[in-house]
């Protein structure tokens, strides 16, 4: 549909009324504006932030626990699945600290994509907004991004490291990526819900129905 | 789906028979101020709300001033993902475009997240007839799939239901889905929802969705939800469409971080929704899911046109439906009324430029110039100010019905001979003075049933203005 292109890029700039229609200062305008990007307005964000962060994933219907290291993760994992009663079959993804937990025997865990049957993921977040309460997810070949969406349970592990004040910290860090951005990226801020039904607040629409923070300090 | 059947040059018989239906009116009173007090609240936590919306409006404003570069960088950047760009001047172009992609890749089933603008293409019709089965995902657009209607707004498309009516098309749809009971309670109607769209999500071979932003930076489209269906959409069908107005391109991610502040707090007062997801192109090497195609379609209809003149500022719009949520008129008649995809303050200014002046005569006309939609707007969009130059324009193109520009030319004519003005007028206000003095109001008033039906008219004051002003000249000399 080269032509459709072509109209529209036409109809487009006759409507703005350029002179030299794709000049090099425009082009040049353009450019730097995106190579030069920074944060605009911010919100203050007060500290500390690994409380502020747990308060406001809390304000949004999450759950969390705070742990005092690595070795805290299984035993605070099987405490929440234990207390509601759902069977320990995890599905596990991929990160720095997922991959360094020594799972224990009587725990079931599979890595691969997640399906209808599933019922708890366990993901862990590559970083914290404290701004919102926001959860950063990447895809990657060992993240699963269906994870983050067809179980009834979500489970999400957090370095307390990887906390950081506002959302423009994050696109900072992932600038930097030798990749540049992963090809999902998601900001998740509570458990899905809809208000589809007489404006009236449910959780777990399609996505996870609870979703629960374990966030890793030392 | 039904658009094609409905029509923007009914909404006086629209507004008359949705005042006196019952159903409707009880679902809107039920929603009324629920948005409204939400986003209050949320922004009375925010000191940096105004300055948020300056940045966004001054953001748009640049993006729209070089929109052409702004769509080549994004285009390039989304084919450098991987992607396909597709580029539609019409909705029709658009359809066909989506339709040659699904048949392409011999899809038989389409998942579909909620997308305004496929909703303006008339999309899932073109897709059916061509035999091709659409669910749509998102809760709110499923229920009126299931009853055959269009969205009523354009964030909450099924507000206008009432849970007797959800539990009644569930009752009759859900039966082959195993589902014999009626239910009732709204946890339990969300869960049978939730089980239906399982298999849908399972089975569909191609996932299509609407977009938040277009990020030119990197070539990210960018979705907004609360339920995670735009997301099981977008990740388990092996093709993705992703259908966009020109208009949706921003520059960087530092300016979606500005958006976001905005949009949430601004359509159901949150501080973000539940799911932000920005998608970069097909799965990558490595990948076991993911779609393994990733298409774009961009659509004109009509947006090129309206950045010429004094409409373009309407291309800030991010589609957060505040403006319908603090209109007197839309929340007295609900959406349907408006007769196209896009009701209440924004849909009255877009709906004419999108389906002509002719079609669309009575929206910009049933607005009360109250301004409301311009305090609210998060990139200060002057919606009441468009209403009122489709005003100008409707007279200008001889569109006003005889009488009523008679009736204009007369009073025109009267109110340029101040003499005859005051005397005239001097009558009426002594009457209505002396009828309403004891209440302040009047109960009746002969001529104005159609307002009295409802309510008093208020009393005038016992001076007209001119006299009082004439008064206060005097005094202040």
């Amino acid at each position: 549909m080269t032509d459709a292109r072509s109209d529209i890029l036409q109809a487009v700039r006759s409507s703005l009324d350029l002179g030299e229609q794709r000049s090099a200062s425009r082009v040049e305008l353009v450019e730097k504006r995106i190579s030069a990007s920074e944060a605009h307005v911010q919100p203050l964000v007060e500290d500390p932030l690994i409380q502020r962060f747990c308060d406001k994933h809390a304000a949004v219907h999450g759950t969390y626990e705070r742990v005092a290291g690595l070795a805290e993760v299984p035993s605070a994992i099987l405490r929440h699945l234990t207390a509601k009663e759902i069977p320990i079959e995890l599905l596990v993804g991929q990160g720095e600290l997922l991959d360094a937990v020594l799972w224990p025997s009587d725990m079931s865990v599979e890595k691969r994509p997640a399906t209808v049957e599933d019922s708890v993921a366990i993901s862990e977040a590559y970083a914290g907004i404290a701004e919102t309460g926001t959860l950063v997810l990447l895809s990657g070949e060992k993240r699963w991004t269906s994870h983050n969406f067809l179980p009834d349970d979500h489970i999400i592990i957090l370095d307390s490291t990887l906390i950081v004040r506002h959302q423009e910290d994050i696109w900072a860090r992932l600038r930097a990526l030798p990749d540049g951005l992963p090809r999902v990226v998601n900001l998740i801020t509570g458990p899905s819900k809809t208000a589809d039904v007489e404006q009236t607040v449910q959780y777990g629409a399609h996505g996870p129905r609870r979703l629960h923070l374990i966030v890793v300090e030392g | 789906m039904t658009q094609a059947a409905t029509s923007t040059a009914v909404f006086k018989s629209k507004a008359r028979e949705a005042l006196s239906d019952p159903a409707l009116q009880q679902a809107m009173d039920r929603a009324k101020g629920g948005f409204v007090g939400a986003r209050r609240i949320a922004i009375e936590n925010l000191a940096e709300f105004d300055s948020l919306r300056d940045t966004a409006r001054d953001i748009k404003d640049h993006v729209l001033n070089h929109l052409d570069l702004y769509l080549e960088r994004y285009e390039r950047k989304t084919i450098e993902n991987g992607g396909h760009v597709h580029w539609a001047q019409t909705a029709e172009e658009a359809c066909q475009i989506v339709k040659k992609i699904c048949l392409d890749a011999d899809a038989r089933l389409v998942a579909k997240g909620k997308s305004m603008v496929s909703e303006e293409m008339g999309l899932n019709r073109v897709l059916e007839e061509a035999g091709i089965e659409v669910a749509e995902t998102d809760l709110g657009e499923y229920i009126i799939q299931l009853a055959g209607e269009s969205p009523s707004h354009i964030i909450a498309p099924a507000i206008h239901k009432t849970r007797e009516q959800i539990t009644e098309l569930f009752y009759k749809n859900h039966k082959s889905h195993g589902f014999s009971e009626r239910v009732t309670r709204r946890e339990a109607i969300v869960n049978e929802a939730r089980s239906v769209l399982r298999s849908v999500f399972a089975r569909a071979d191609v996932g299509i969705t609407g977009a938040n932003f277009l990020i030119a930076e990197s070539g990210a489209n960018v979705i907004v939800t609360n339920e995670g269906n735009g997301d099981l959409s977008s990740t388990l069908p092996r093709v993705q469409i992703i259908t966009a107005g020109i208009e949706k391109v921003i520059p960087s991610l530092d300016d979606l971080s500005t958006f976001l502040r905005i949009l949430g707090r601004s359509a159901t007062g949150q501080e973000m929704s539940a799911y932000t997801t920005l998608y970069s192109g097909p799965r990558r090497e490595g990948e076991v899911e993911g779609p393994t195609e990733y298409h774009v379609v961009l659509l004109d209809n009509g947006r090129s046109a309206m950045l010429a003149g004094r409409y373009r500022s309407m291309l800030r719009c991010i589609r957060c439906g505040a403006c319908l949520n603090h209109c007197p008129v839309y929340s007295a008649v609900g959406g349907h009324a408006y007769g196209w995809v896009y009701p209440g303050p924004m849909g009255s200014v877009l709906s004419p430029l999108m389906q002509g002046f002719e079609r669309s005569y009575d929206l910009p006309n049933a607005c009360t110039l109250n301004g409301r939609c311009n305090d609210v707007c998060p990139v200060r969009i002057p919606l009441s100010d468009m209403l009122r130059s489709h005003r100008f324009e409707q007279y200008r193109r001889n569109l006003n019905p005889w009488l009523g520009r008679r009736l204009l030319s007369l009073w025109a004519w009267f109110v340029r001979r101040p003499r005859l003005y005051q005397g005239v007028v001097a009558l009426p206000v002594w009457l209505m003075n002396r009828f309403g003095r004891e209440q302040g109001a009047l109960r009746r008033l002969p001529g104005a049933g159609g307002w009295t039906g409802g309510r008093d008219m208020a009393a005038p004051e016992k001076r007209t203005f001119q006299v009082q002003w004439q008064a206060k000249r005097d005094n202040g000399r």
